[in-house]
């Protein structure tokens, strides 16, 4: 995928693939994924479950299941390769460069450990995000324990919890969902990552907290200046917090470009059906259009072009070639023979 | 406050469990169809004279009707009047807290040792699931179940004592707490009861380091019982945790594999150790009574037994119910340490 | 629901696929066929008749397991212990299992029974089987068959606990409701569905717990509690055997070695049992 303005990008991916075991065979379940995640921005990574998005965001930090394992492909966290690499080094790039939010943040904390101490616990892994109190000096344990509580609090406070100093006492069990979600979010935070990636964090939450941590994150993106790869199948959500899009279905990725032109013209028409199908209200009546069919089996996926089984617009060449992505506009790309996918 | 009122209804309920260990020893002693309940008061081929059985019934009040009988009974164990035994030669409480020390010595050097040795092992069986070490571990652990406990401490004393005498090489002792000669030349005023301590605390040296040779191989055995359990338990609790969506997120922030398992592990995979931490001593006293008899370690488990091989009755009764209170204590402070352990129990 | 016919059918196979299951059935069945058989084929002469002259033999050609004090064959009298351990074992389970389920059947069914039927098994648990084993039997007097009785009054608890929440649990399942709604008598309910679906996971306690009896009744008998010499039995042996430990140690391998077999092989099997009856314990 070409780079525009020679902008930095925290996180290239190229044509990664992810392999899972599955009954005893090994199933190609990320084929030719690439994405982008420039500095400063947010990339919306959108598609139905199953697509890919999850396991896609899981490789980053090295996280993969153990039934899975990345095939080929590179994965580049500011300039820095991931695949290949050992458990402490990759555990150094999760504390300092790569922060992670999942999905359900009530099986996510730790219950028998106090939220603060949760937040607090990174500071002991990096010691430099703490002041000394002179220079020169090292801070003794105990200094540095009460900063690092301190800090956690802070964090807590950013991320709009009210009386964080009682509630960074408190265990994950006596919070609710929404403060749950936010204290994770402030451990993403106090890493000060360079990448932070959310995995359908507001999923599990009612529709009113919602909003609220989508709130917040647009906020934290302007005063902290965040880059974040968010992953989710709402286009809601992207509509409000990304800047650009990558739509993916079925492993791989079909289209990528900058919100507005996605949203006012997309090319691939899974894309087109997406946005389609988001409920609209117009008039008196709420128009639902789904998409015939379903994802396709990895175990058993079509020839060619994934999506070429329902899409209404497939050509003869979409069940025999997969395309590969071409630019159809400024920073647009799309992985589609009605734009001239044909690889040579 | 949470933990005040836990304590006190799980004190309330613990006390409702002795009342019914005392109904169930009661009816032992004396609601037995076709059991005379003077029986066990009495050493058989010895004489006794009609006044003399007399005198007795009227003391067990054995002419009252049986729920009189339970009443005068259990004011009798609350005042501390347990019966008299014939093996021992005094009052039964009187005997079994004489010689309580030295099983509860025993015991702890067993759950000691199987605890230290059983978490570690059933950790590393986690980590390592399925590969060399975990296979050891699990046959190991199968092994010590299904292997008879008496049957080992015959084993462990015909090695260590008879073949390694017979080598020449230092052997260790096969029975009772201390070489009589050393307890005759450096003599201990036990404070405690507990030798290794006592003995420690007053600078014999001779006397600690006879009594820790003694304590080895009983210990060794009692401990082989609890420590198949300990670590099969501690192997599936640590499993089912590292499955946690916590232990992923914990992972993603990079901490290092020994931080995860000792601080977010652990504290989780251990609250089904402590659960069966009551029922493991309960079979660990069980299996005292066995470990006694063959190392001849004068604790209640031996006493017990030699209640049996005499038909002392009122000793073997008054042992179990000892062992019930024990339990139920034991249990209370498995609770409380669960109040420590797991913070939502407070609730 | 499945079917019992068809969770049997996947219990075999799966026996088949787990060497050592089915490694530890074969042992077992060769014991237990051979402790069927021992009184049959040996003369109870062996165990009547002394010897002098041969006592205290070690293992030969002609007695496979040595002699005794007494002159008897050892590999006659372990066998002949087989008979009586392994039918005591098997019938005190067999006899708690009835109860037990029978009870705690009642105790899911009958609210009113359930508290006190609880508040027994509570008392019962929480005396260490061993002890309790020893009181019940110290009082009824020194005998396998009292011994076999304490047993079983140490073993049916268990089994009533885990009835009734099996019970409790199949109780509240959708399908009990549906076919209540639908007409289907109490009675049918409770005999032809709800009790087939839960007796599983309560038996397959029961192998590894035929091993438990079996060591508890040993060791009782080591200490004191068994039959005299005249009649054979694995903890009794062991314990004959020690005061010549360090001449002839045989007399107490032989035995002991015959208890941890079986008991082996029964706990091997009571971990498939479990695995395949029980899902809920499986990792």
């Amino acid at each position: 995928m070409p780079r525009v303005d020679g902008q930095p990008a925290v996180l290239e991916v190229r044509n990664l693939c992810v392999d899972l075991g599955i009954g005893g065979r090994w199933i190609r379940a990320l084929d030719d994924v690439s994405l982008d995640v420039r500095a400063g921005e947010a990339l919306g990574l959108v598609g139905e479950s199953g697509s890919g998005k999850s396991l896609t965001a899981l490789s980053i930090p090295g996280l993969l299941p153990g039934n899975a394992r990345a095939v080929g492909g590179s994965i580049r966290l500011m300039g820095e390769e991931i695949l290949g690499r050992s458990e402490p080094e990759l555990n150094r790039l999760r504390t300092r460069s790569v922060a992670f939010i999942f999905q359900n943040p009530t099986t996510f904390l730790n219950p028998v450990l106090t939220v603060g101490e949760q937040i607090a616990e990174i500071f002991d892994l990096s010691p430099e995000l703490l002041d000394a109190p002179s220079p020169g000096a090292p801070p003794s344990r105990r200094e540095r324990r009460r900063q690092a509580w301190q800090r956690s609090v802070e964090y807590l406070r950013l991320v709009r919890i009210p009386d964080p100093d009682r509630i960074a006492r408190e265990y994950p069990f006596e919070l609710s969902g929404g403060m749950q979600q936010r204290a994770v979010i402030a451990m993403a935070l106090a890493r000060r990552p360079h990448l932070v990636i959310a995995d359908e964090i507001t999923t599990a939450l009612d529709v009113t907290v919602q909003a609220q941590i989508l709130g917040l994150l647009s906020e934290l993106r302007r005063s902290v200046g965040m880059t974040l790869l968010l992953i989710t199948h709402d286009m809601g959500i992207v509509a409000r917090l990304a800047d650009r899009v990558a739509v993916m279905y079925a492993g791989t990725v079909v289209e990528s470009a900058d919100v507005r032109s996605l949203f006012r013209e997309a090319r691939h028409p899974y894309a087109q059906a997406l946005l389609e199908a988001v409920p609209t209200i117009r008039g008196d009546r709420t128009i639902f259009r789904a998409i015939p069919g379903a994802m396709p089996a990895l175990s058993d996926p079509p020839p060619g072009c994934r999506f070429h089984p329902r899409c209404p617009r497939a050509l003869a060449e979409c069940a025999a070639v997969r395309p590969a992505p071409v630019l159809a506009g400024a920073d647009h790309a799309v992985s589609c023979h009605l734009y001239g996918g044909s690889p040579g | 406050m949470g933990v005040l009122a836990y304590v006190l209804r799980r004190l309330a309920l613990l006390g409702l469990v002795l009342l019914g260990v005392s109904t169930v020893v009661f009816f032992l002693l004396r609601g037995m169809p076709g059991v005379d309940p003077l029986a066990a008061y009495i050493a058989p081929g010895l004489p006794i004279s009609q006044d003399a059985l007399a005198a007795l019934r009227g003391e067990l009040h054995l002419d009252d009707p049986l729920p009189v009988q339970y009443i005068y009974y259990v004011a009798g164990l609350v005042k501390g009047d347990w019966g008299y035994s014939r093996t021992a030669a005094q009052p039964v409480l009187e005997a079994l807290v004489g010689r309580l020390p030295a099983t509860v010595e025993l015991a702890v050097c067993a759950v000691v040792l199987s605890t230290a040795l059983g978490i570690p092992l059933g950790i590393l069986a986690a980590l390592r699931k399925d590969r060399a070490l975990d296979v050891a571990v699990r046959v190991v652990s199968i092994t010590g179940i299904s292997f008879p406990v008496f049957w080992l401490g015959i084993i462990l004393q015909l090695v260590f004592f008879y073949y390694l005498g017979q080598l020449g090489l230092p052997s260790l002792p096969s029975r009772g707490r201390v070489e009589d000669l050393v307890a005759l030349q450096y003599p201990l005023r036990p404070v405690t009861g507990f030798y290794a301590i006592d003995s420690l605390v007053a600078g014999n040296a001779p006397f600690f380091i006879s009594a820790l040779r003694h304590l080895v191989l009983p210990a060794f055995t009692l401990s082989l019982i609890s420590l198949a359990a300990v670590v099969r338990i501690m192997r599936a609790g640590m499993l089912e945790v590292l499955r946690q969506d916590y232990i992923l997120l914990a992972r993603s922030k990079g901490l290092p594999l020994h931080t995860i398992v000792v601080r977010h592990a652990l504290r989780n995979a251990i609250t089904p150790v402590l659960t069966t931490a009551g029922t493991t001593l309960g079979i660990l006293l069980g299996g005292a009574v066995v470990v006694e008899t063959v190392f001849s370690w004068p604790g209640i488990g031996r006493l017990a037994a030699q209640g049996i091989l005499n038909n002392d009755s009122v000793l073997v009764v008054g042992f179990t119910l000892f062992v019930a209170t024990m339990m139920v204590l034991v249990n209370l402070a498995v609770d409380m340490l669960y109040a420590v352990v797991d913070p939502r129990v407070r609730y | 629901m499945g079917a019992p016919t068809a969770k049997i059918g996947a219990a075999v196979r799966r026996l088949w696929q787990s060497k050592l299951a089915a490694g530890a059935l074969a042992v077992f069945l060769a014991i237990a066929l051979a402790g069927a058989v021992a009184p049959l084929l040996i003369p109870r002469s062996v165990v009547r008749d002394v010897t002098f002259a041969a006592k205290l033999t070690p293992p030969s050609g002609r007695h496979w397991f040595g002699t005794d004090d007494y002159g008897r064959d050892v590999f006659s009298l372990v066998f002949l212990a087989a008979h009586l351990d392994l039918r005591a074992s098997l019938s005190v389970v067999a006899t708690a299992l009835v109860i037990g389920i029978l009870l705690g059947a009642l105790a899911g069914f009958v609210k009113r029974l359930d508290e006190p039927l609880m508040r027994i098994t509570d008392v019962f648990l929480s005396i260490p089987s061993l002890v309790l084993a020893m009181a019940i039997a110290s009082v009824l007097g020194r005998s396998i068959e009292n011994l076999s009785i304490a047993l079983v009054f140490v073993s049916w608890p268990i089994y009533c606990r885990l009835m009734r929440g099996q019970v409790l649990t199949e109780k509240e399942k959708p399908y009990v409701r549906a076919l209540a709604t639908l007409g289907v008598g109490r009675a049918r309910l409770i005999v032809r569905h709800i009790v087939p679906n839960t007796l599983f996971p309560v038996v397959a306690r029961a192998p590894a717990d035929v091993g438990l009896v079996l060591i508890t009744l040993a060791a009782l008998s080591y200490i004191g509690f068994g039959p005299g010499p005249y009649v054979p039995e694995w903890g009794s042996l062991v314990a004959a055997g020690q005061a010549y430990i360090f001449q002839a140690p045989w007399l107490v391998m032989f035995p002991g070695a015959a208890i941890f077999l079986t008991s082996l092989s029964l706990n091997l099997l009571g971990d498939w049992a479990r695995d395949v009856f029980d899902p809920r314990l499986r990792s």
